[in-house]
């Protein structure tokens, strides 16, 4: 009961707070002006059509990881920060309702920022016959990247001492897992090894093969593996030591 | 001299048959023809389109199972072409026939580059015997004239580029203004 | 409530240190001590924000090893709380409430109950954002109470706050106390007020306990001697020092206009009467312009225990 509670509250602080609007109105207009990029791209060359789907859904899924990190990051040191956590903590509410609460409220702002590109991928990609297997499958990859990543900034949130470092370390992380998607495609065994150990550069890869290159969903799934561990591995973590490690001090002893 | 040639080729066509070293090639020529049910198609970039062909196996002896290769090919300097982008499933695979049979190929397309192209479908033999044998039969070309398409509104995009900012503004713009003001007394 | 031994230490600092205490319903404990005493401390660890390094403490009947029923019977105003400044003073307090399982109707008329009576009523509907200092001290009141708790606790609850502040928010504690039959435990460094405001103190420096008992005790304890600052016309000065001199137990020290006497206990412990030296002066036909008697307050006690052999 009292997580709904938590939860209904997280979630309309986000969206009627303004936060979440605002951040929503910002992704449109970046993905508007790489449409109109690539829509005028696409008039002279067809082949960049399923590029520019895979280029609009990429960039989605990449604020949408940005975003909900970055909101996760905030949601337990922010409120030690702001005095607020105390109160919420003096409330009979367990800890994992709490970390559950900005869990799902930070993931839903993913959510909402495959929605605002579903109607650029639809103008960029009529047509395009896998369009919709497409956006399902950047659905399901981002989802997995927004729950992962969501886990591990409420772990760091919940470790900082201070709002600055929280953010900090957790945008530091996104910045260290997104350089190697900007690398050329790694090459030796080592360097393919590497590139599904990070579960953004491998996500992001698996989302190119089924969108540009046509191949079936099954057929690199292995790169969803990291991202799926994370995801797999986080939130129970978050769960099970939310009791125990969500503590008005940082690092409190029990 | 004429005459001559006619004599010979008649002499082929009786004789053949019975000769045991020609038995093979007449099975490598089994009478099996495919082609479009068009020869010209003009379609607009991004378009969607699909050609009919069909195989029939016109001989009086059954023909072994086929494989159907569709291709493309730019008659257009400097476009290049990859058949790949061009249509998703270029291969299907064509049952053993019976003399007279006929059997139709969709294949479904996507006008990838603007040019000048011909499309066409080569049957192999398939199966593991025959492979790296021929014959490869090979069907007239559809020519495709894929014409370009400029406008003021690539894509189709326009609208979506505009509407979606505006109206997440004015949403966001809403929640703001809402925010400000003092929240109403019915949040009892 | 009641705590025995409690301790914590952060690394090789101990900030509150083998404290032990009781309050009963009613009773309001004033947890006094300068800044960094271990106030905040001690009211976290029975809050169940920190946990003990050591001992033990049961908060309104409940064991400190159940944290959550224990939050479910305080109510807690901590140190320089922070609000959600766009969120209006009723619907902070409905959230709370349903944080406590009250359902929507029940929740609301808390709220509408709870503003009106820490004077909120006609600014529910305002953004937290806009209200004054005071104001949000007495929102964070309302929301220690949501709950109807047994035990409410106030740490530094009129700190920043103007006089008028300070005694409503002063006003709105005793009622807690009297009326709703709480025990309450507040903490403070302002000393005037609570005089009238707690039963019993505690006084804390660096996380140990001073002295505790009830006001009067604690006074009691400093054995510090009262002065008394007698002002006469400049010219009787001297037939004032005249009138005194054969009382006991006075010591005497004359500057240019006052008159500085120490009341010094006797032998047998007795201290000499104010009046008695009152009346002396007055006998003697000499205007008294003023008589401040220093020594005789819990700010004198705490001043003397707080200032002693600084660490
Ligand atoms: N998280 C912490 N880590 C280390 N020391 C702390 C921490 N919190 C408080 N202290 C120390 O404990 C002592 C008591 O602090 P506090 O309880 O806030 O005092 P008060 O509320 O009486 O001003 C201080 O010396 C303070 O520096
Ligand atoms: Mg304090």
């Amino acid at each position: 009961m009292s997580w709904y509670v938590v939860t209904a509250r997280e979630w309309r602080d986000l969206w009627l707070g303004g936060r979440g609007p605002i951040l929503m109105f910002a992704l449109s207009i970046l993905l508007s002006a790489i449409t109109y990029l690539a829509a005028t791209n696409q008039i002279l060359n067809y082949l960049e059509q399923r590029e520019a789907v895979n280029l609009t859904l990429q960039v989605a899924v990449a604020v949408g990881a940005l975003v909900t990190l970055v909101v996760s990051a905030d949601a337990i040191s922010g409120e030690r920060e702001r005095a607020t956590l105390e109160s919420l903590l003096l409330a009979p509410v367990s800890r994992r309702a709490i970390v559950l609460g900005k869990l799902t409220a930070a993931v839903s702002l993913w959510l909402g920022a495959f929605a605002v590109a579903v109607p650029y991928l639809w103008a960029l990609g009529r047509g395009v016959s896998a369009l919709v297997p497409a956006m399902v499958t950047g659905l399901v990859v981002g989802t997995l990247l927004a729950v992962g990543l969501s886990a591990v900034g409420l772990l760091i949130s919940i470790r900082s001492k201070s709002n600055k470092v929280s953010v900090s370390v957790s945008l530091f992380l996104l910045l260290a897992l997104f350089a190697p998607t900007q690398l050329p495609t790694p090459h030796g065994a080592f360097g393919v090894f590497l590139d599904r150990l990070n579960p953004v550069a491998a996500a992001l890869h698996y989302l190119t093969t089924v969108v540009v290159n046509g191949r079936g969903w099954t057929h690199d799934l292995s790169y969803l593996a990291s991202s799926l561990a994370v995801a797999l591995v986080g939130v129970p973590t978050l769960m099970i030591l939310a009791p125990r490690i969500v503590h008005l001090v940082a690092g409190d002893h029990r | 001299m004429r005459a001559l040639a006619l004599l010979a080729a008649l002499g082929i066509v009786l004789i053949g048959p019975a000769l045991p070293g020609t038995a093979a090639h007449a099975a490598d020529t089994e009478p099996i023809e495919v082609s479009f049910d068009q020869t010209e198609v003009v379609v607009v970039i991004g378009q969607q389109f699909s050609l009919q062909s069909e195989v029939v196996n016109t001989g009086p002896i059954p023909a072994g199972a086929r494989l159907a290769h569709l291709n493309v090919a730019s008659l257009t300097g400097g476009v290049y072409v990859d058949p790949e982008d061009w249509s998703a499933n270029r291969s299907l695979s064509v049952e053993p026939m019976a003399p007279g049979d006929s059997v139709p190929l969709d294949w479904d397309l996507h006008a990838v580059n603007a040019g000048s192209f011909d499309v066409y479908v080569v049957l192999l033999p398939n199966a593991a015997a025959t492979a790296g044998t021929g014959p490869l039969i090979v069907s007239p070309p559809v020519h495709v004239t894929v014409t370009e398409r400029r406008t003021l509104n690539p894509g189709g995009s326009l609208p979506t580029v505009i509407a979606v900012p505006v109206l997440l503004g004015l949403i966001a713009a809403t929640i703001r203004y809402r925010g400000r003001r003092p929240a109403r007394r019915d949040v009892f | 409530m009641e705590a025995v031994g409690l301790t914590k230490r952060y690394g090789g600092r101990t900030a509150v240190d083998e404290v032990s205490f009781s309050v009963s319903r009613g009773e309001v404990l004033g947890l006094l001590g300068p800044n960094g005493a271990g106030k905040t401390t001690a009211i976290r660890l029975l809050t169940t924000m920190l946990t003990p390094s050591s001992g033990q403490f049961r908060v309104a009947g409940v064991d400190c090893g159940k944290p959550n029923d224990i939050r479910r019977r305080i109510g807690v105003l901590p140190e320089s709380a922070g609000y959600p400044e766009h969120h209006s003073g009723s619907e902070y307090l409905l959230y709370h409430a349903r944080l406590f399982g009250l359902n929507r109707t029940d929740a609301a008329g808390t709220t509408e109950r709870l503003l009106a009576e820490v004077g909120l009523a006609d600014r529910a509907s305002s953004a937290i954002a806009t209200y004054s200092r005071g104001m949000r001290q007495r929102l964070g009141i309302a929301r220690a109470l949501v709950n109807d708790p047994a035990v409410v606790f106030f740490d530094e609850p009129t700190l920043g706050l103007d006089p008028a502040g300070q005694r409503q928010v002063l006003g709105i504690i005793c009622d807690i106390a009297q009326r709703r039959g709480a025990a309450v435990v507040l903490s403070t460094h302002a000393l005037t007020e609570v005089e009238d405001v707690c039963t019993s103190v505690l006084i804390l420096r660096q996380g140990t306990v001073l002295a505790a008992g009830t006001v009067a005790e604690v006074i009691g304890t400093v054995a510090a001697q009262p002065t008394a600052q007698l002002r006469v016309p400049s010219d009787m000065i001297a037939r004032a020092a005249e009138s005194l001199a054969s009382a006991p137990g006075l010591q005497l020290e004359t500057t240019a206009d006052t008159l500085r006497i120490t009341l010094a206990p006797g032998g047998d412990g007795h201290v000499p009467d104010t009046n008695a030296v009152l009346r002396a002066v007055l006998d003697a036909a000499i205007p008294v312009l003023s008589f401040d008697l220093e020594g005789t307050r819990l700010s004198d006690a705490f001043l003397a225990m707080t200032s002693q052999e600084p660490r």
